[in-house]
C-alpha cells in the first residue's frame, strides 16, 4: 500500500510556499484587480487563492508552470466569493462596489482621460454577472487565449465562445447606456 | 460579411488582410450588434493600459501567513483535515511495490529498525516547522488508521500537550501529504512515530527530531 518518506528540506512549508507563489503573485493580484476593480477586494481574492493553494503545496511543487493552476484557483475563488457575497448581502452589492471604486481612483490630472474611461467601465462592470466579468477580464484585458481560458474555467470551447460573445454584447450595451447618461456637473462656490 | 467573422477579424482571433479589415470596419458602421461588441472590446483593451494601484506593502507575506495559519488552527479540532491532503498522483508500480515491502517489515516502535536510517529533522528550540510526510499509495485506501506518537521534548503546534493522535481517513491513490507542525520545546530532541494501518496491513515510520542545541553538543 504505502511507502513513507520525509520530504521536509531545510525550509518550512510556509517558506517553500512563499517562494513558489512569489513569482506569480503580481499576475494573481493584477488579475484579481481586473475582476474585482478594487484594491481591497483584489488583495482579499489573492489571499483566498493562497489559502486554497497552501494545503496543496506538494501538488503545486510538482508543476512546471504553476501559473495556470493558480489562475484556475483564482477563477474558482472569485466565482465562489461572489456567490457567497450575493447570498449574504442581497441588495447591497452596488453600494459596496461603488465605495471600493471611489477609493481606488488614482486621480492625477494627466491620467484624467484614462480615469474617465475606467470610471465608465467600472460603472458598467458591476452590472455584469460573475462569469462575464471573469471571461472579459481574462480574455480581453489580460489577453489569455481561448485555449488558456478553457484551462482556467473548465468550459468547453463552444460554450466559452458563446458566453464570451454574450458578455461582450452585454458590456457594449451597458457602455452605450453610460455614454447616454447626463454628465455630472461639478458645482463650486468659487464662481458665485 | 458575417457578424461573427467581423468580430474575429477585429479582435485578432483571426488574421486579416487590409481589404478584409476595411470590409469589417464598413460592416461595423451599419451593424448595431457588432458595433456594440466593438465598443466593449475597445474599452477592455484600453483598460489594459490603466494604471493598477499597487497592492499594499507586505501583501504577499500576509497572504502566505493567512494561508499557513488558517490551515493550522483546524488541526486543534480536526486533525484529519490538517493532516491529509490527498493529491492523487500516480506512482510507478514497481518502485512503490518494492518500497512497500520494506516498510511492511517495520515494527511500530520508536526504535529505528535495523538497516533503516531514520530521517532526521533539526529544529531550533521553540521553532515550529512543518514537516511533510508523503505517503505514496498504489491504490485508494478506505478507512486507513493513522497513528502519530511523540516522544522526547517535542510537540505538535496547536495540539497543546497531546502526545498521541489517532484517526481514520481515506488515502488517495498516489501521494498523500501529512503535515506535522513540529516544535522542539527542550534540548534532547525526540522522535515521531507515524503508523498507517488498514486491515491486516500496517507500516510505520520514525522521524528523528534533533535540536540545534544537540548538534552543538555533538560538535
Amino acid at each position: 500500500m504505502a511507502k513513507l518518506t520525509v520530504i521536509a528540506g531545510g525550509k518550512s512549508a510556509t517558506e517553500r510556499f512563499e517562494a513558489l507563489v512569489q513569482p506569480h503573485y503580481e499576475v494573481l493580484y493584477r488579475t484579481a484587480y481586473r475582476l474585482t476593480r478594487s484594491t481591497h477586494d483584489a488583495e482579499d481574492l489573492a489571499q483566498e487563492v493562497c489559502v486554497r493553494a497552501f494545503p496543496r503545496l506538494a501538488e503545486l511543487e510538482r508543476l512546471e508552470q504553476p501559473r495556470g493552476w493558480l489562475l484556475r484557483v483564482l477563477y474558482r475563488a472569485f466565482v465562489d466569493s461572489v456567490r457567497r457575497y450575493e447570498r449574504t448581502h442581497v441588495g447591497s452589492l452596488e453600494t459596496v462596489e461603488e465605495d471600493g471604486l471611489a477609493s481606488d481612483e488614482p486621480g492625477p490630472a494627466e491620467l484624467a482621460e484614462g480615469a474617465e474611461r475606467a470610471r465608465r467601465l467600472n460603472g458598467a462592470w458591476r452590472h455584469l454577472d460573475t462569469e462575464q466579468k471573469a471571461l472579459l477580464a481574462l480574455h480581453d484585458i489580460e489577453g489569455h487565449s481561448l485555449a488558456e481560458l478553457q484551462e482556467i474555467t473548465g468550459l468547453k470551447q463552444g460554450t466559452l465562445k458563446s458566453r464570451l460573445h454574450r458578455a461582450r454584447v452585454r458590456l457594449g450595451k451597458l457602455l452605450r447606456r453610460e455614454d447616454n447618461a447626463p454628465p455630472v456637473i461639478a458645482r463650486s462656490g468659487a464662481g458665485r | 460579411m458575417r457578424c461573427e467573422a467581423v468580430i474575429e477579424l477585429l479582435d485578432g482571433t483571426r488574421s486579416a488582410t487590409a481589404t478584409e479589415k476595411q470590409d469589417a470596419l464598413e460592416h461595423l458602421v451599419g451593424c448595431a450588434h457588432c458595433s456594440r461588441i466593438w465598443t466593449a472590446i475597445e474599452a477592455l483593451r484600453a483598460d489594459r493600459d490603466t494604471l493598477i494601484p499597487a497592492p499594499s506593502e507586505g501583501s504577499l507575506q500576509r497572504a502566505v501567513q493567512r494561508a499557513a495559519t488558517q490551515a493550522e488552527p483546524v488541526a486543534r479540532y480536526a486533525p484529519r483535515r490538517l493532516f491529509w491532503r490527498g493529491v492523487g498522483v500516480g506512482v510507478g508500480g514497481a518502485l512503490a511495490a518494492g518500497l512497500i515491502v520494506a516498510v511492511l517489515m517495520l515494527r511500530p516502535t520508536l526504535d529505528a529498525p535495523r538497516g533503516v536510517v531514520a530521517p532526521q529533522v533539526t529544529l531550533a528550540l521553540n521553532e515550529t516547522r512543518n514537516v511533510n510526510v508523503a505517503l505514496d499509495s498504489a491504490a485508494d485506501l478506505q478507512g486507513a488508521e493513522i497513528h502519530v506518537l511523540l516522544s522526547g521534548a517535542i510537540g505538535l503546534q496547536g495540539f497543546d500537550a497531546q502526545r498521541e493522535l489517532r484517526w481514520r481517513t481515506n488515502l488517495d491513490r498516489g501521494v498523500n501529504q501529512l503535515t506535522l507542525p513540529l516544535v522542539a520545546f527542550g534540548p534532547g530532541g525526540g522522535q515521531v512515530l507515524v503508523e498507517v494501518t488498514q486491515g491486516e496491513r500496517r507500516r510505520s515510520f520514525v522521524i528523528d527530531v534533533r535540536t540545534n542545541t544537540d548538534s552543538a553538543n555533538v560538535g
